[in-house]
């Protein structure tokens, strides 16, 4: 079989080998539409929210190209494994296709789900998209009125009926969307890369599971901690938007690229 | 065709610290039906899965079909045909729906032969893999190695969960198969009957060595159990080609595999005792050679 029709072959089979790899996604769409153009006049809110959905690739990522990952596990469920066994390396690798092939196609379904994901984003700020940010409420002061101004594009001071002042970006909601989606391709490019390398860890899966897990817990808790200091880096990405785009477009080959490499060595036994 | 369909050459593996494959040597003919036997844990199932490329040796050489399973390409592939012990079918999807995946990456597949196996072992083709018995999902995957009817057969213990009529019409499958070309089938089982049912040669792996591979009839030909009684002195200590050596009541029990018939003799004239050749059944011979 040639290796175009093999990976569409092998794509399909993907694609439908197990409903419940979609559930995440549609979990995380879902959350496009529901609130996410409240930022409260604090932009670093965006780093809150994305906080709490950035571990998500990383299982999605786990459950997709190493689903022995929890198919052996005493942690697992039976009926998890079960599930996980859909991917289950094991029976592709020994039909008649190419290994580079399957783990190319796992990481296009992988990259389909994030990136229907993020359109899903997107495509939901359109329908609100502008965004108010209440300074006053914040206690944002002068100066912080005209960093905003200055690196949103398109913002202007409105001044409100009770004399307070807010910022109003009419299409700050897409802009932030897209930004949120750069930074959820960074992420799963960087689980994309993390995964490969811890499974060529020694073979103690505790070692594999606490790096799994530190990376699912402490991350969000990080991002907590460190929202305010990282809003500065939220408003360049802003005013750079097309940049970010290309940027995250780079990241997602290179980072598909490594671990297609990486995981097409590994071993199955 | 080469006339070794598999050979192993020097093979090492191990899990982390814990050896399992020893310096393996082994080779089968192409054409024939090997069974693979040996305890639990003795490393027979690590060697067919470096046999079917999922893995790679840490030392030594393998090759199937004159490649390294290790770099096989989907056109390799075509000619191996795998049945793994742990069964890991994809369990969400309808057999019918996985036959017909599977076929599509065999330009050989051979639907006639699906199809009259499908009927034979009276698989339920509209179910999930999930809703099949385990003897039923065992056959799905005999069916899946089958079909595409490749020129190696490696199976890792193909009639577990099967029952009695099933393994029998899957044993009858391989023999067919065997027949119909110059086809070679390597498969472990702890179901020794199953062995002198089919297979033409016959290899035993211990402590991640290969004991004994030869031809069955050869292998009851030249392991035998010997009795030595009525020595002068004290038995003695167990001799080099014996894989079992027990002494009691002055008298010695021993496996030995004997390099021509006339050994059992030369011994007893060499200890100064008397002899009895006992014939073995494969059981005895694997469980003496596996025991000790």
């Amino acid at each position: 079989m040639k290796t175009p029709s093999q990976f569409w072959t092998l794509f399909r089979f993907h694609v439908f080998a197990s409903p419940w790899i979609w559930v995440m996604p549609l979990a995380l769409s879902i959350q496009g539409f529901v609130g996410l153009n409240r930022y409260y006049g604090d932009l670093s809110m965006v780093f809150l929210l994305f906080g709490q959905q950035m571990w998500v690739p990383l299982v999605i990522a786990a459950w997709i190209l190493l689903p022995e990952f929890f198919m052996s596990s005493m942690w697992m469920t039976a009926q998890t494994q079960q599930q996980a066994q859909a991917f289950g390396g094991e029976f592709l690798l020994t039909r008649a296709v190419d290994r580079e092939n399957v783990f190319r196609c796992r990481g296009a379904l992988y990259w389909t789900i994030i990136c229907v994901t993020v359109a899903v984003w997107v495509i939901a700020a359109a329908f609100k998209p502008d965004i108010t940010l209440q300074l006053n409420s914040q206690g944002g002061g002068a100066a912080k009125v005209s960093y905003y101004l200055d690196h949103i594009p398109g913002s202007f001071v409105e001044k409100t009926t009770d004399g307070g002042t807010t910022i109003k970006a009419p299409t700050g909601n897409i802009q932030i969307r897209v930004l949120m989606s750069v930074l959820m391709v960074v992420m799963s490019g960087v689980w994309l890369v993390f995964l490969p390398l811890i499974s060529r860890l020694p073979q103690r899966k505790w070692i594999h599971w606490s790096i799994f897990i530190l990376g699912i817990v402490a991350l969000p808790l990080l991002s907590l901690r460190v929202r305010a200091s990282l809003e500065p880096l939220l408003v360049f990405g802003l005013a750079h938007l097309p940049a970010m785009v290309v940027l995250a477009i780079g990241i997602l080959l290179a980072a598909e690229r490594f671990a297609e490499t990486r995981l097409a060595k590994l071993e199955f036994m | 065709m080469n006339e070794n369909a598999i050979t192993i050459r020097d093979v090492t593996r191990s899990y982390g610290k814990t050896p399992v494959l020893d310096r393996l040597d082994l080779t089968v003919k192409a054409g024939s039906i090997y069974g693979f036997l040996g305890r639990n844990g003795s490393g027979k199932t690590t060697t067919i899965k470096l046999l079917a490329g999922l893995g790679r040796p840490e030392t030594g050489e393998i090759s199937v079909l004159g490649r390294d399973p290790w770099a096989f390409t989907a056109e390799d592939r075509q000619g191996v045909g795998y049945l793994s012990e742990k069964q890991n079918l994809p369990p969400l999807m309808k057999v019918k729906s996985l036959l017909d995946f599977c076929s599509r990456l065999y330009p050989q597949w051979d639907r006639e032969l699906c199809e009259g196996l499908i009927a034979r072992f009276q698989v339920p083709v509209n179910k999930r893999v999930s809703a099949l018995s385990m003897g039923n999902q065992r056959l799905v995957g005999v069916i899946l190695a089958l079909a595409p009817r490749p020129a190696v057969v490696l199976l890792d213990e193909p009639a577990a969960n099967l029952d009695p009529v099933a393994r029998r019409e899957f044993l009858d499958e391989i023999l067919d198969l065997i027949r119909d070309g110059d086809r070679t089938v390597f498969f472990s089982t702890h179901i020794l009957s199953d062995v002198e049912r089919v297979a033409d040669e016959v290899g035993i792996l211990a402590q991640g060595k290969l004991r004994v591979s030869e031809s069955l009839d050869s292998l009851k030909e030249t392991v035998k159990r010997v009795r030595f009684f009525g020595f002068p002195g004290n038995a003695p200590e167990r001799p080099p080609q014996a894989f079992g050596w027990r002494v009691r009541d002055g008298e010695a029990l021993g496996t030995l595999k004997l390099a021509h018939p006339g050994e059992p003799a030369a011994l007893a004239a060499n200890w100064k005792c008397q002899y009895e050749i006992i014939d073995l059944s494969l059981e005895d011979i694997f469980v003496d050679i596996a025991r000790n």
